[in-house]
């Protein structure tokens, strides 16, 4: 498929069938569209590190980029030195926004308290962070305690583009959503390049909000933006809703969906079959693989009886 | 050949009764899954073949099924040379069947081949671990394994082995189809996992009319639809909710230390966090008849042996023969069978539990502004049939109303139910 822009519907819309019946929560988080296109990347390996001065001391998590793995090491309250994991932060040559990191009072995850904004510059040598010209909601930190050490960047092809977030309320009232609280986290290779229109939240007061998220994700990688919201004023019942997006980067196309990394990896595969990339052995094993990831394996050989 | 390698041929061959055979081999092992807190479960019912890793074809003589502590045996046919073969479990039981959104082949745990000697004997084990959709369909096939015996109390047989979705984009029971989807939210989520069969349960004994569509927990449905289709929603999504509690406690899944498995409360944990707790009344409250948390912990308060305030412990197979008994759309059709024979005792206490969760009234005031006796309220809710024939109330010491222990924090919680009038009461008996 030749580069260029690429506009991918989202089967992600409610599916009800006739007479099919679901639980839904006090929102629905919908993912409808995505606008990608295919471009040159410099991703920048990066690592973060905090040193707390007298100021309270919070939990860090850099949302806006993915780290080396989807599963993010869990830091222990008021941790200090470098964070544990290598993030890899990716944009197209060129381009210019923020980044963000959030901190958090407790170990709940829907207790995020502050936004610290970082602006990015992405050169062709790799990612400038203007940590001087940061930014955070909460008066009493300060973003100077804050270290950004990048390595050796390099320039790969990938993919960029946006996809719409929607908040759809079930129900539930304008007061509930008012001091609603969205989360947007980027997990694994992909990087979230903004997601000004949706972090603010002055948009969760509308019965629907929607807003894009952009994104950036090289040639080979996974990656998942993960949303949530919590609703402090929601008394009865659930508070919370989560939902992932989660990216393929092919080097036919860019994969998107919800249903995980094996759904993409097993849609890649039908593709490649039916492009003849793949014969029959091939695809069966191939898909025997995804349909078995994460098994462990112990073999003895048992002397004859 | 010499003489020694003669000899040794001959005792290789006085051996062979107790070998495999010569064209044969041996596999046997122990396949296990492992739940969100990393503790490993016995993959049970599952049927398990060897596969020649060249050709993709089974090899097994005959393709074993784990057993209750997910141990098979097979024999494989190997030929007179070694052959490269892997072991796979899919996730295919007697129960289930877990197969991902794009294709009809299952989830399976394998890894890679290995050769296979003729004659020898090889131990396999395949273990799940984590978060992989491998090991997640696993948690499924066993959740829906693990209730079997509950269903067959309940009907005298097992269901036909449903067919899963694993991951969808919706957690929902398509009853056109009788396929069960799963979001990739919910494989841990055993009270969801339940929840969603209960329907396929439902849908076979026609205990349900299902309106369709989506619903909170929270509300009464009335508000978003017509009362006709409120209750039948309430019904509808309340009977599968109790069914998966009742199951899991009747079948004692506690003791299998899978979080959140085997206990009163149902919890959606992954994606929405809703908890309540159907013996309690903790967590989201009962709204009235039009709603599913009402009609889950009515029909868990009519079951339950648990000594609580109501005194009814009818168990779960008189339960559900009595709604199948009736063809049961609507929990005011199920209530009516169960007040049809029921002592004036008995009816007193039903009415207990529907004032419980704010299906009927329950006293607000004595006629005489005496203080309300709580003992009483609890024990005599103001019945509208009962009022209506002037049937005298039992005396609050007469059996089976003996203040139970522990009842008193439940019963501050009641002095505060004061129910107006509902528009729809339950019908008199006829």
């Amino acid at each position: 498929m030749s580069p260029g822009r690429i506009l991918l519907t989202l089967a992600m819309a409610s599916l009800v069938h006739g007479g099919a019946n679901a639980q839904k929560g006090p929102v629905e988080l919908q993912w409808r569209t995505a606008d990608t296109v295919r471009r040159r990347l410099v991703v920048t390996p990066l690592r973060v590190r905090v040193n707390w001065t007298g100021q309270p001391r919070h939990l860090l998590d850099v949302s806006s980029v993915g780290a080396e793995d989807t599963a993010r090491a869990a830091l222990p309250a008021g941790f200090t030195g470098w964070l544990p994991q290598r993030e890899f932060f990716s944009a197209p040559v060129n381009d210019s926004g923020v980044i963000t990191i959030e901190t958090k009072r407790a170990a709940d995850a829907s207790s995020f308290s502050s936004s610290i904004v970082i602006p990015y510059t992405a050169k062709r040598t790799g990612a400038l962070f203007d940590l001087l010209r940061a930014t955070t909601t909460q008066p009493d930190f300060d973003p100077t305690a804050l270290r950004l050490a990048t390595f050796t960047a390099e320039q790969r092809d990938g993919y960029s583009g946006s996809v719409q977030l929607h908040v759809v309320p079930n129900g539930t009232g304008a007061s509930a959503l008012r001091d609603a609280r969205l989360r947007l986290r980027a997990l694994g290779g992909v990087t979230i390049l903004s997601d000004q229109s949706l972090v603010g939240l002055p948009s969760l007061a509308d019965t629907a909000p929607a807003g894009n998220v952009s994104f950036a994700i090289p040639i080979g990688a996974k990656g998942i933006i993960e949303a949530d919201v919590t609703l402090p004023n929601v008394t009865v019942g659930s508070q919370y809703r989560a939902s992932r997006l989660y990216f393929l980067a092919g080097l036919r196309r860019l994969y998107i969906g919800t249903l995980g990394f094996a759904a993409l990896e097993i849609e890649q595969l039908q593709e490649q079959r039916a492009a003849r990339e793949l014969n029959g052995v091939q695809y069966d094993r191939r898909l025997h693989e995804i349909l078995g990831r994460g098994t462990q394996q112990t073999i003895i050989r048992e002397p004859n009886r | 050949m010499n003489r020694l390698s003669l000899l040794g041929a001959a005792l290789a061959i006085t051996a062979l009764p107790c070998a495999t055979p010569a064209q044969t081999a041996a596999i046997r092992g122990r396949i296990s899954w492992q739940s969100v807190n990393g503790v490993s479960h016995p993959v049970r019912n599952v049927r398990v073949e060897v596969i020649d890793t060249l050709t993709r074809a089974v090899v097994s003589v005959r393709p074993d099924t784990t057993d209750e502590n997910g141990e098979y045996q097979i024999l494989v046919n190997v030929g007179p040379n070694p052959r490269a073969v892997l072991v796979r479990a899919p996730a295919v039981s007697s129960s289930a069947f877990v197969h991902p959104l794009l294709c009809t082949e299952p989830w399976e745990l394998s890894l890679k081949g290995f050769t296979l000697n003729p004659g020898e004997s090889v131990r396999v084990d395949l273990d799940g671990k984590g978060e992989t959709e491998s090991n997640e369909a696993f948690s499924i096939i066993d959740a829906i394994h693990a209730i079997q015996p509950y269903v067959r109390t309940l009907r005298g047989a097992a269901l036909p082995r449903v067919e899963v979705v694993f991951p969808a984009e919706q957690t929902v029971f398509d009853p056109a189809t009788r396929v069960l989807r799963l979001e990739l939210y919910d494989p841990w989520d055993w009270d969801v996992i339940l929840h969603e069969f209960g329907h396929y349960l439902s849908r076979v004994e026609n205990l349900a009319n299902h309106p369709g569509g989506e619903y909170l927990l929270t509300e009464n449905l009335s508000r978003t639809m017509s009362r006709g289709d409120a209750l039948l929603m309430a019904w509808g999504e309340g009977w599968p909710t109790y069914f998966s509690i009742s199951a899991q406690l009747a079948e004692g899944l506690a003791a299998l230390d899978i979080p959140n498995v085997g206990d009163s409360w149902f919890k959606d944990m992954q994606d929405t966090r809703d908890t309540f707790d159907l013996a309690s009344g903790d967590g989201i409250p009962s709204v009235g008849e039009d709603n599913v948390v009402s009609t889950s912990r009515v029909l868990f308060d009519l079951e339950d042996g648990v000594a609580d305030y109501d005194s009814v412990a009818l168990g779960a197979k008189a339960v559900f023969d009595t709604l199948v008994s009736v063809r049961a759309h609507t929990l005011r059709e199920g209530i009516r069978r169960f007040l049809l024979h029921a002592s004036q005792e008995d009816s007193i206490r039903f009415g207990a539990i529907l004032a419980r969760n704010h299906i009927s009234p329950a006293i607000a005031a004595m006629a005489d502004e005496s203080p309300i006796d709580a003992t009483r309220q609890e024990r005599l809710p103001e019945f509208p049939q009962l009022a209506a024939t002037n049937t005298p109330l039992p005396q609050p010491s007469g059996p089976g109303c003996e203040r139970r222990p522990g009842s008193q924090s439940r019963r501050s919680s009641m002095s505060s139910i004061l129910t107006p009038p509902a528009p729809d009461r339950i019908p008199a008996p006829p």
